[in-house]
Order: structure tokens, then C-alpha cells, then sequence
């Protein structure tokens, strides 16, 4: 089976870091002692710019989890479209082609469920199997090409769709100014994205030639779950809709478990770190990009994608680490025979790595 | 050791709950356990204390309690603007 294509899709309304600082200092400096702590967070988040479903004035107008939860449905449709539309394009499919789809968002909720939704719009076909996942939050991205790699194994000749789409602007909260929330104001940012992984008898996973873009083989996935550690990070639930919980402690939890996780799966795999070339991680934050190169002693560069992708548009949260694979995919795909990790962290605390080979 | 540092230190110390005299100019804010968000807190007792203001950007420059010294000595001895005739 086979990482056939990637496509990405953002919202039009582009900022700059200090444009949303500044938007949201005028906005909640009646509500706290020191509003300069706004910027002085947002300058170490590792964020150049962000792509946001609406533009800056229309947040203060967006009130409760209902109406903001009804524009997030919306929203989430048309740039799922988009996403899958790339994806599929690049391959030559359409969605008649796909037998299943894996969606994944932690900024929304909806029954039907977003994929549903697609369906009606998209010429799926009505067999189509669906599996929504909620609430795992940054791991997503990993976890469900895990999961759609586990579906194609068991239906070889198929094609599984992974979509995931985050529209983490939607979850800004007037009336927290914790330390927590502003860092996630800072850090996390809009935009969706689509993967078509191919079952080892399609057409797609057999095609050989010089100039395609190849995408890699999944040679294995390991989910890792770290017991007790759910204060780590996730959602309080309230009247007002998702509250951000995220400790501090998070790049620590990455620093005492990625490593023992990365060399357990790879010495299953017979291989060690010295055979991986290249690195596809979720784009965490500063902190945790920076742990992961530590703990793990990774060359110089070797998560600039990652690094790139903070800068270019946030944190993405499941759809990070997809956007990451497309600039891996597009701009600087492995040479045949090597190996790469996928890998992302997120809510329960957990892990989940995928092993590539191109 | 200058006044401005004695300062410095002592805002440090302060806010970590150490003791001053256990903090030196060559001491790296990751050896005093100090993260990005104490950093941010000491910026404003040091900036309220020094009647100066600390550029945003600047803050994740610092890597010691000297370099901390050295941009409040900067920040504090600039010059006056000159007046226009």
C-alpha cells in the first residue's frame, strides 16, 4: 500500500502574526492587567503568518458554540471540497474511486458528519464506507493514515480517503485570557487537508514511471497510548464551546517517551535511526519541534518542513502533519529505497508513527 | 556588580523564590529553570523597575541573566532625542 497523493486547501484570509495580535489585544485588553502579554507570547510561537476561515472583524461578532459551531460546518465543507479535489486531481481519481473515508477534525462537531455532507455534494459512491474520528486532536493526521493503511490492507484493490480539516480560529474564547488559551491563539491556525492511500492492487500503488511523483510505501504504524496523562492537553466543554487544556509540560512528556517509542518500532522494523532519512513531523509548536530534535539528536534541518510549515500557517493540528507530508511529497520526495518517519503526538497523551519507504 | 544588574538579579530572584546570591551574570535562564513564560513575567517587573520598554522580539534573544544586564544598560542609557531648534 502506498501514500498515493496529498492536497491542502486554506481559507483566502491571510495574516500576518502581528495583524492577529494586534486584532486580538484590541479585543480583550479591557479583560486583562497586562495586554502586552498577547504579543509577547504570540513572538515566540514560531508563526509568521496564518490563514483564518474569516477576517479578523468578524470573530467579535461570533458568539456561543452554536452559531460558531454552525459557520465551522459550513466552512469545513467547502475547504474539505477543495482538499480532496487537489488530492484527487493530482492522481487522476474522482471520488466515484474511493471506497472509504476516514475524516478527522477536533474544532467541530457535526451529525451527519462532515464526510456525509461531502458525500451529498461529490460524486462518491453510495457504498462508500465512512469513518469519522473526533477528538484526537494533533495525532490525527498519523493516526488516521494508520488507520486507512490498516483499511486498504485488509481491501487490497481499494482506495481509502483520509480528509482532515481544522478551523482552530473557531475556538478562540472571549472570556478565557489564560496563559493556555493565548498560547493557543498564538499557535494554531486554519486549513484542510486530503491523502489517498492506495491498496497494494490498485493501479495507483503498481504504477512505475519516471516521471510521476511516487508517494511512499507504509511498510508499518505503531499508536503508543501514556497512561494517565490526559491533563496534557485536550477540551474543557462548556456553554461556550471547546476550551483549550495545554500543559506546559507537553515538549516534556515528547523528551521522556518519543525516542524509546521511535527505536522500539524501528528495531520491530529491523532498522535504527541512522537508516532514516528523512523526518515528516507534526508541527507542534517551537517547543516541541525542538524536543523532538533533541531527544531523537536528529541532523541540522532535518525537520525544516516541519519548521516551515509552523511559519507559513500554524499549527494545524490534525492537518499539520498532512501538510507537511504534501511539501515532502511535492518539493523533496526520498530517493527510491529510502526510509522516512511520519509522526505526530496529541490529546489522551499519545503517539502515533508511520514508516515510509519511497 | 553594577546597580542595574544587582537589580536584575535580585527581580530574578524574586520571582523564581531563589536566593539572589545564587544567581550570577554568567548563569543561562535554562540553568535557573527559568521557561519562555517566566521570562515574559520577569520582562514586565523589569520593565515597570527600569521605566523602559522591552521589545517584544527581543526577549527570546536572551540566553543569560548577563544579556538581560546588557540590554537594560542599553535600554536605559540611550540617548535623550535632541531637541529641534
Amino acid at each position: 500500500m502506498r501514500i498515493a497523493s496529498v492536497g491542502t486547501a486554506y481559507p483566502p484570509h491571510r495574516y500576518s502574526q502581528s495583524q492577529i495580535s494586534e486584532a486580538l489585544t484590541a479585543r480583550w485588553q479591557d479583560r486583562m492587567e497586562e495586554p502586552r502579554l498577547i504579543n509577547r507570547l504570540f513572538v515566540n510561537c514560531g508563526v509568521d503568518f496564518r490563514n483564518l476561515v474569516f477576517p479578523l472583524d468578524v470573530y467579535e461578532n461570533l458568539s456561543g458554540f452554536g452559531p460558531t459551531n454552525d459557520a465551522w460546518i459550513i466552512a469545513a465543507v467547502e475547504l474539505g471540497e477543495k482538499a480532496i479535489d487537489t488530492a484527487l486531481a493530482r492522481v487522476g481519481l474522482t471520488p466515484a474511486d474511493i471506497s472509504a473515508i476516514f475524516f478527522a477534525s477536533v474544532t467541530g462537531i457535526a451529525s451527519p458528519t462532515i464526510d456525509a455532507r461531502l458525500i451529498n455534494r461529490m460524486p462518491f459512491p453510495t457504498s462508500v464506507k465512512r469513518t469519522p474520528i473526533f477528538g484526537l486532536g494533533c495525532v490525527a493526521g498519523a493516526a488516521g493514515i494508520s488507520r486507512a493503511s490498516d483499511y486498504v490492507r485488509a481491501f487490497p484493490n481499494q482506495y481509502a480517503l483520509l480528509l482532515s480539516v481544522e478551523l482552530c480560529s473557531l475556538t478562540w474564547q472571549d472570556n478565557d485570557q489564560s496563559i493556555a488559551n493565548l498560547i493557543s491563539c498564538g499557535l494554531f491556525g486554519d486549513g484542510a487537508a486530503a491523502v489517498v492511500i492506495a491498496g497494494s492492487d490498485t493501479a495507483l500503488a503498481k504504477r512505475t514511471c519516471a516521471t510521476c511523483i511516487s508517494g511512499p510505501k507504509i511498510l508499518d504504524t505503531r499508536s503508543t497510548f501514556y497512561r494517565h496523562t490526559e491533563h496534557i492537553m485536550g477540551w474543557d466543554i462548556g456553554d461556550m464551546g471547546f476550551k483549550i487544556v495545554l500543559s506546559p509540560d507537553v515538549p516534556k512528556v515528547v523528551n521522556e517517551h518519543l525516542r524509546g517509542n521511535v527505536e522500539s518500532f524501528l528495531t520491530d522494523n529491523n532498522l535504527a535511526l541512522d537508516d532514516i532519512s528523512s523526518y515528516i513531523f507534526h508541527s507542534g509548536g517551537p517547543k516541541v519541534l525542538e524536543a523532538m530534535e533533541t531527544t531523537l539528536n536528529l541532523p541540522e534541518n532535518a525537520l525544516e518542513a516541519s519548521w516551515r510549515s509552523l511559519r507559513e500557517v500554524g499549527n494545524l493540528s490534525a492537518a499539520s502533519v498532512l501538510a507537511v507530508l504534501e511539501d515532502v511529497l511535492v518539493n523533496n520526495p526520498g530517493k527510491p529505497g529510502t526510509y522516512s518517519i511520519l509522526a505526530a503526538m496529541g490529546p489522551a497523551f499519545c503517539s502515533e508513527l508511520v514508516l515510509l519507504q519511497w | 556588580m553594577n546597580e542595574i544588574a544587582t537589580r536584575c538579579i535580585d527581580i530574578i530572584a524574586k520571582s523564581k523564590s531563589i536566593p539572589a546570591d545564587s544567581i550570577s551574570l554568567a548563569n543561562t535562564f535554562d540553568e535557573l529553570n527559568i521557561d519562555s513564560l517566566d521570562k515574559i513575567n520577569i520582562s514586565f517587573e523589569v520593565e515597570e523597575a527600569f521605566n523602559i520598554e522591552i521589545p517584544d522580539e527581543a526577549l527570546s534573544t536572551l540566553r543569560t541573566v548577563g544579556d538581560m544586564v546588557e540590554g537594560v544598560t542599553k535600554l536605559t542609557s540611550a540617548p535623550a532625542p535632541i531637541p529641534t531648534p
